[in-house]
C-alpha cells in the first residue's frame, strides 16, 4: 500500500468509526457516562498527576499490570513500548541502554514522573528504562502531546507516569519470585503491601542479572559468521518502600523511596574487523525519595510535597585510548532536590482551578566536565503555574464540553525565563459514545548539564529548545469495556538542540535544528467476554523531518521510523493464563540524509506466554513460561547493535494474602 | 461445557459480541493488521553499476560515520567525468569497506586503504578495483596512515602507540615498533623514517612524546630521535623534489596557531617553519615543489623555494561556497582536489578541483566525509 492510499484508510477509518481519544482504561462497572472523562478515581494523591486539572483532552495510555505481564515484560521499557506513538531505542538484549522516542522526539523530550512526582535527570537529560524492572511496576501511563504548562520542562512529546506497586486494601500481603532463563537471564524478589488502619505500606527488592552473552551472526570481509555478544552482562539490584497515612479528616501524609544499582558491560558497535568496547563498564546507583502531605479545607485542598535524587554514574574503558594509555575513567554524581506547594479548589460544580509554585535545585560534579566551572555544574529553578478546568452541561445539542487551560512560569538562575500555555476541550453529543478532543500548547525543553558543559563537546551558550504542540482526537466507546481511539498530533520543534561538528576534530551541542512531527496513532483496548479476553493494539504513523534548511530539509529524523504498531493478548481460563505480544517497528533511517542504504530493515517480533496458578494451603503458587522473538527474528534497533534472538524464560511467583482481622 | 465456551456463551446473551461486530469491529481488526505487518515497505537499495575503471583516475576515502561501517570509495576519472560511488562494493560483491577509512596510498599499481576501526589496511588493484587481500591487525591496534618503502616494506601507524610494519606484497605483519602518542602522519626520506606523535591534540598531550616526530630506523625499527615539533603535528609529507620533509602542525583552538615544519631528512634537523592559522590537512606538488594546506577559510600555498614566508591564499572558502574536510594534489596537472562536508550534516558531500591559480576547474559527488586522495 502506498502512503496516501494508507493516509486516505486511516482518514475514512477515523471519520466512519469516530474511532477516538485518549486511550482511557476502559471504563468500568459503575462508571457515571456522563462524567466518563474526567479523571479516574485514584486512591493515592500523588499518583493522580497526569489527570489531577486535565479533563484528558490528551490522550493517555495506560498500560496495566496484566499487559504487562502478557507482553513477557522484563523492565519498564516492555512496558512503555505498548503504547501509541513510542519507539523504543535499544541498544542490546536485556542490560542494553533504553531510551524513548514518544511521537518523534527525542529521549529527552519526555518528562518521566514516578508515582506522579517529576523523576530529574539534569545530567543528560534522559532516563534509562532498563533499569526499573517490570515487577516494580503495577501500570505506565503515557499522556501524548507537549504540556509544559501542567508537568514543566521536556514535556515536547509527553509524560511517562511511572505507578509503582499499589498498597493491599486491607490485610497484607506477600509476593516472592524467581525466574531463570536464556543467557543465563536471572531475577529473584520479594515485596509486599498491606493496610493497617489509616495506614498502607508497600515494599519490595528485586534482583536482575543476565550474561548478556546471546549469539548472532554478522557479515565481515565477505563471510557471514555466528559471534557471541561479549561484555553484555548486566546485574541490577532494584528497591522500593512506601508508606501512607490518612487520617479522617482527609490529612494525608505519605513518603516512599526507591533506589536502585546496577553494573553492565557497555559493549559498542559491531563493525566490519572490530567489537568495541568490549571491557567498557557501567556503573550507577540512585536514590530517589518523596515525600507529601495534603489536606482538605472547606473550599481548598492544599499540599506540599518535596522530593530529592542522589545518583553516582561511573563508566570506565581501559581501551579508550582516546583518554591515554590507561583509558577513560570518569565519575559524575548528581543531587537534586525539589519542594512544591499547591493549592486547589472547586468553582461552583463542574469547575476546578489549581495554583503551583515549585522551587528545584540540581548540582552535578563530574570528571569531564568544562574546567570553568571547577566541576561542579549546578542550576536554580522557581516555577509558578496555574491550572483550571470546567464543565458546560446541557450546551449545544444536549452535548457536554470542558476546558482546560494552564500557564506555567519557570525562572531560571542560568537560562533565559520560558512560559508555557497550554488549552483543550472535549466535547461529547449528548449520550453518544462518541468524545471529540483538541489540545495546544507552548513547550520548552532546558539544554542538559552534558550538552552545556560536557569537556570539548558542550555549549553553555545553548537556548531552551521551544515547541508548539496541537492534538485532535477523537474515542469510541464500544459497550462498556473496549475502547477505540484515533489522534492526529503535530510537534513543532525550533531550537532544537544537536551535535555539530565545529571543525573535523570537534563536536559541539548547537541550537540548529527545527523539526516538524505529525502523524496519526490508532488504538483499540479492552477486555471482552466478562473480562476472560483482554486486547490491547495500537498503530503509529509519523513523520518526524528535519525543517532546518539546507541539504537534509525535509529529510526524516534518524531513528525515527514512520511506522510503530503493537498489541497484547491476554485469555484467562481459570487456574490457566496465555498471554501474546507482538511489535512492527518500520524501516528507520540512521542518517540524516536517509540514504536508502543507511536504512534499517522493518522487524516483527512476536512472543508468548503460559501461566497456570494453584492455591496451596492458602498459599498461591504460579508458574509461567514465557517464549520472547518466538520466529528468532534477526534485527536492530540501532545500527550495529544485535538483537537477541528466541528467549525463554521461566518464572514461579508465590504470594500470600491475610486478610484484616476485624 | 468448558469454562471459555460458557464464558463466550455469556457474553454473547449479553450482547457484548454483536456490539463489536460490524463498522467498530472492522475497526479493530484494521488495527490489529496493521500492527501486524505495517504498510510502508523498506527503501530498495540500487546496488552501484560495476565498471571498469581503467589505469588512469582517482579515488576518494570516504570516511562514513564512525560506527555505521559504511566507509566507501568514489572512483573519478578526469577525463571521462561520471563518479562511481562505493566503488570498492561494485568491483567487489559482497564485500566492503569497513568502518572508518581514514588514508589511502597509491603504490606500484596498487592501493592500500587504511580502515580505522576495522583494523585493516585493504589492498585494490587500482586498475580494476579488485580487492587483493588485506592486512588485518590485532586490536588495539587501528591504521591511519601508511608509507610503502619498497616491494618488501611498508608501515602503518596505529592509535596503539606503534608503528606496525608489513610486506605489501604479501600483506604479511612483519613487525610492530613503539613510537610516540597517538601518532598519525609517516613518511620516508633519506633512509628515515618519520612519526607524527599527535598526542590526539589536547587530549593526550601531557604524554611523553607528544607532539614530536620520532625517526626510525626502518630495518630494525629502533627509534633514533625525537624531533620536538609542537602540539597536534597530522601530516608528515616528503618532497624529492626538495628533499625536505614537511609536518603540518595542526591548531588546538583556541591556544595554538599551527604551523608547517621543514626538516632536513639527512641531518635530522628543522630547517624552517612557517606558522600559519588554521591549518587542518596538507599535500605536496612535488613537480613543482609547492606544499598546499588547507584552511578553515580555504587554502595557503607555501613556496618553500622563496626565502621571504612564501604564503599565498589560491583558494578561499567563500568562492568555494563549502566548508572544506581534505586535500589532494593532482600530479601532473597540479591540481587541487578539495574534499567538502556539506555542513558536517554526514551527507553524501563533493569535491572541487581547483586550478592552481585557485579557479574552479569542476566537481563531482563523492561520499560521507571524504578523508583522502590517491592518484594513479
Amino acid at each position: 500500500m502506498n502512503i496516501p492510499a494508507l493516509h486516505i484508510s486511516l482518514l475514512l477509518l477515523s471519520s466512519a468509526c469516530a474511532v477516538a481519544q485518549p486511550e482511557t482504561p476502559a471504563p468500568g462497572k459503575g462508571t457515571d457516562s456522563a462524567r466518563v472523562y474526567h479523571a479516574p478515581e485514584v486512591r493515592v494523591e500523588a499518583r493522580t498527576i497526569l489527570t489531577r486539572v486535565s479533563r484528558g483532552t490528551q490522550p493517555r495510555a495506560i498500560i496495566t499490570r496484566a499487559q504487562i505481564e502478557a507482553a513477557n515484560g522484563f523492565d519498564l521499557s516492555d512496558a512503555v513500548a505498548y503504547a501509541p506513538g513510542v519507539f523504543v531505542k535499544q541498544y542490546g538484549g536485556v542490560g542494553g541502554l533504553r531510551t524513548i522516542s514518544l511521537r518523534g522526539t527525542s529521549a529527552q523530550q519526555t518528562v518521566i514522573l514516578i508515582d506522579g512526582i517529576r523523576y530529574r535527570s539534569s545530567a543528560d537529560g534522559g532516563f534509562d528504562f532498563s533499569n526499573v524492572p517490570a515487577t516494580a511496576v503495577e501500570q505506565v501511563e503515557v499522556l501524548r502531546g507537549g504540556n509544559a504548562a501542567l508537568y514543566g520542562a521536556n514535556a515536547l512529546g509527553g509524560v511517562i507516569n511511572v505507578v509503582t506497586r499499589a498498597p493491599a486494601a486491607s490485610g497484607m500481603a506477600l509476593t516472592a519470585r524467581g525466574g531463570y532463563g536464556s543467557y543465563g537471564q536471572r531475577e529473584i524478589g520479594i515485596a509486599g503491601n498491606g493496610a493497617a488502619g489509616k495506614q498502607t505500606w508497600d515494599a519490595g527488592v528485586n534482583a536482575t542479572a543476565t550474561n548478556g552473552n546471546y549469539p548472532f551472526s554478522f557479515n565481515e570481509f565477505g563471510s557471514t559468521s555466528a559471534f557471541e555478544r561479549d561484555n553484555a552482562d548486566f546485574s541490577n539490584y532494584f528497591g522500593r518502600g512506601g508508606w501512607a497515612y490518612r487520617r479522617d479528616d482527609g490529612l494525608r501524609l505519605s513518603a516512599s523511596m526507591q533506589g536502585y544499582r546496577s553494573e553492565r558491560g557497555v559493549p559498542g558497535a559491531v563493525v566490519q574487523g572490530n567489537r568495541e568496547q568490549l571491557r567498557a563498564r557501567l556503573d550507577e546507583s540512585d536514590l530517589f525519595a518523596a515525600a507529601a502531605a495534603s489536606w482538605p479545607t472547606e473550599k481548598w485542598e492544599l499540599s506540599i510535597s518535596a522530593s530529592g535524587r542522589l545518583n553516582a554514574l561511573g563508566y570506565r574503558d581501559p581501551d579508550a585510548r582516546i583518554a591515554g594509555p590507561s583509558g577513560i575513567d570518569d565519575e559524575y554524581r548528581e543531587r537534586e532536590g525539589s519542594i512544591a506547594g499547591r493549592g486547589r479548589r472547586a468553582i461552583g460544580e463542574h469547575g476546578v482551578a489549581e495554583g503551583t509554585v515549585e522551587f528545584s535545585q540540581t548540582h552535578l560534579r563530574g570528571d569531564n566536565l568544562d574546567p570553568a566551572l571547577g566541576s561542579v555544574a549546578s542550576r536554580t529553578s522557581l516555577s509558578g503555574a496555574a491550572a483550571t478546568n470546567w464543565l458546560y452541561q446541557d450546551g449545544l445539542f444536549g452535548c457536554e464540553t470542558a476546558f482546560e487551560a494552564g500557564l506555567r512560569l519557570d525562572l531560571f538562575d542560568d537560562l533565559p525565563t520560558a512560559l508555557s500555555p497550554s488549552a483543550g476541550v472535549i466535547w461529547r453529543a449528548g449520550s453518544t459514545p462518541l468524545r471529540l478532543r483538541a489540545h495546544g500548547g507552548l513547550n520548552y525543553r532546558a539544554p542538559s548539564f552534558a550538552e552545556q558543559y560536557y569537556l570539548n563537546y558542550g555549549n553553555a551558550n545553548l537556548r531552551p529548545e521551544r515547541s508548539a504542540s496541537g492534538d485532535l482526537g477523537a474515542t469510541y466507546e464500544v459497550g462498556e469495556t473496549f475502547v477505540l481511539e484515533s489522534s492526529f498530533f503535530m510537534i513543532a520543534t525550533r531550537d532544537q538542540i544537536v551535535s555539530v561538528p565545529r571543525s573535523p576534530v570537534s563536536w559541539s551541542a548547537a541550537n540548529v535544528e527545527h523539526v516538524l512531527s505529525r502523524g496519526i496513532e490508532l488504538g483499540a483496548s479492552g477486555r471482552l467476554f466478562d473480562g476472560l479476553l483482554g486486547l490491547r493494539a495500537s498503530y503509529t504513523l509519523t513523520r518526524a523531518e528535519d525543517r532546518s534548511g539546507g541539504t537534509v530539509d525535509g529529510k526524516l529524523l534518524v531513528y525515527a521510523p514512520e511506522e510503530v504498531a503493537n498489541g497484547v493478548v491476554d485469555l484467562r481460563l481459570g487456574r490457566y493464563g496465555i498471554g501474546t505480544g507482538w511489535q512492527y517497528v518500520g524501516h528507520r533511517f540512521t542518517l540524516p540524509a536517509n540514504d536508502p542504504a543507511s536504512a534499517l530493515p522493518r522487524y516483527g517480533l512476536l512472543g508468548a506466554n503460559i501461566s497456570a496458578r494453584w492455591v496451596i494451603g492458602g498459599v498461591g503458587v504460579k508458574a509461567r513460561l514465557e517464549c520472547s522473538n518466538i520466529f528468532n527474528t534477526e534485527y536492530q534497533v540501532v545500527r550495529n547493535y544485535p538483537m537477541p534472538g528466541r528467549t525463554f524464560l521461566g518464572r514461579i511467583e508465590i504470594d500470600f494474602h491475610e486478610e484484616e482481622q476485624p | 461445557m468448558s469454562a471459555i465456551a460458557r464464558n463466550i456463551d455469556t457474553s454473547v446473551r449479553k450482547g457484548v459480541t454483536t456490539r463489536l461486530c460490524g463498522m467498530s469491529l472492522m475497526s479493530a481488526l484494521l488495527v490489529f493488521a496493521l500492527m501486524m505487518a505495517g504498510c510502508i515497505s523498506d527503501p530498495a537499495i540500487t546496488s552501484p553499476p560495476v565498471v571498469n575503471a581503467g589505469a588512469h583516475g582517482v579515488l576518494v576515502v570516504n570516511e562514513g560515520v564512525w560506527k555505521q561501517d559504511n566507509s566507501t570509495l568514489t572512483f573519478y576519472n578526469p577525463d571521462s567525468g561520471g563518479p562511481v560511488q562505493d566503488y570498492f562494493a561494485a568491483r567487489n560483491p559482497g564485500l566492503r569497506l569497513g568502518d572508518l577509512g581514514n588514508s589511502i596510498v597509491a603504490w606500484n599499481g596498487r592501493g592500500y586503504i587504511a580502515v580505522s576501526t576495522s583494523r585493516a589496511v585493504e589492498v585494490i588493484d587500482l586498475a580494476t578495483g579488485h580487492s587483493l587481500g588485506r592486512v588485518r591487525l590485532n586490536a588495539p591496534n587501528e591504521p591511519r596512515m601508511i608509507t610503502v618503502i619498497d616491494s618488501a616494506t611498508a608501515f602503518v601507524t596505529t592509535f596503539a602507540d606503534s608503528v606496525i610494519r608489513f610486506n605489501p606484497i604479501t600483506l604479511a605483519a612483519t613487525g610492530a615498533f613503539p613510537v610516540g602518542p597517538a601518532p598519525e602522519g609517516i613518511a620516508y626520506a633519506a633512509g628515515h623514517l618519520f612519526v607524527a606523535n599527535s598526542g590526539l591534540g589536547n587530549l593526550r598531550r601531557a604524554e611523553p612524546k607528544a607532539g614530536t616526530i620520532s625517526v626510525l630506523d626502518p630495518a630494525s625499527g629502533a627509534e633514533l630521535m625525537t624531533l620536538p615539533v609542537g602540539t597536534n603535528p597530522l601530516s608528515v609529507q616528503y618532497l624529492p623534489s626538495r628533499n625536505r620533509v614537511y609536518v603540518l602542525v595542526r591548531p588546538i583552538l583556541p591556544d595554538t596557531l599551527g604551523a608547517v615544519v621543514e626538516y632536513d631528512p639527512v641531518l635530522l634537523r628543522e630547517v624552517r617553519r612557517w606558522v600559519v592559522a588554521g591549518g587542518y590537512d596538507m599535500a605536496v606538488d612535488d613537480a613543482r615543489g609547492i606544499i598546499y594546506m588547507m584552511r578553515a577559510d580555504g587554502v595557503a600555498r607555501i613556496d618553500p623555494s622563496v626565502a621571504t614566508d612564501g604564503v599565498s591564499n589560491p583558494v578561499r572558502l567563500s568562492d568555494a561556497g563549502g566548508m572544506f574536510y581534505s586535500i589532494g594534489v593532482e600530479p601532473v596537472s597540479g591540481d587541487l582536489y578539495l574534499g567538502t562536508t556539506k555542513g558536517y550534516s554526514s551527507v553524501p558531500a563533493e569535491v572541487m578541483i581547483f586550478d592552481r591559480a585557485g579557479i574552479v576547474k569542476s566537481r563531482f559527488a563523492c561520499g560521507i566525509y571524504p578523508g583522502d586522495f590517491a592518484f594513479y
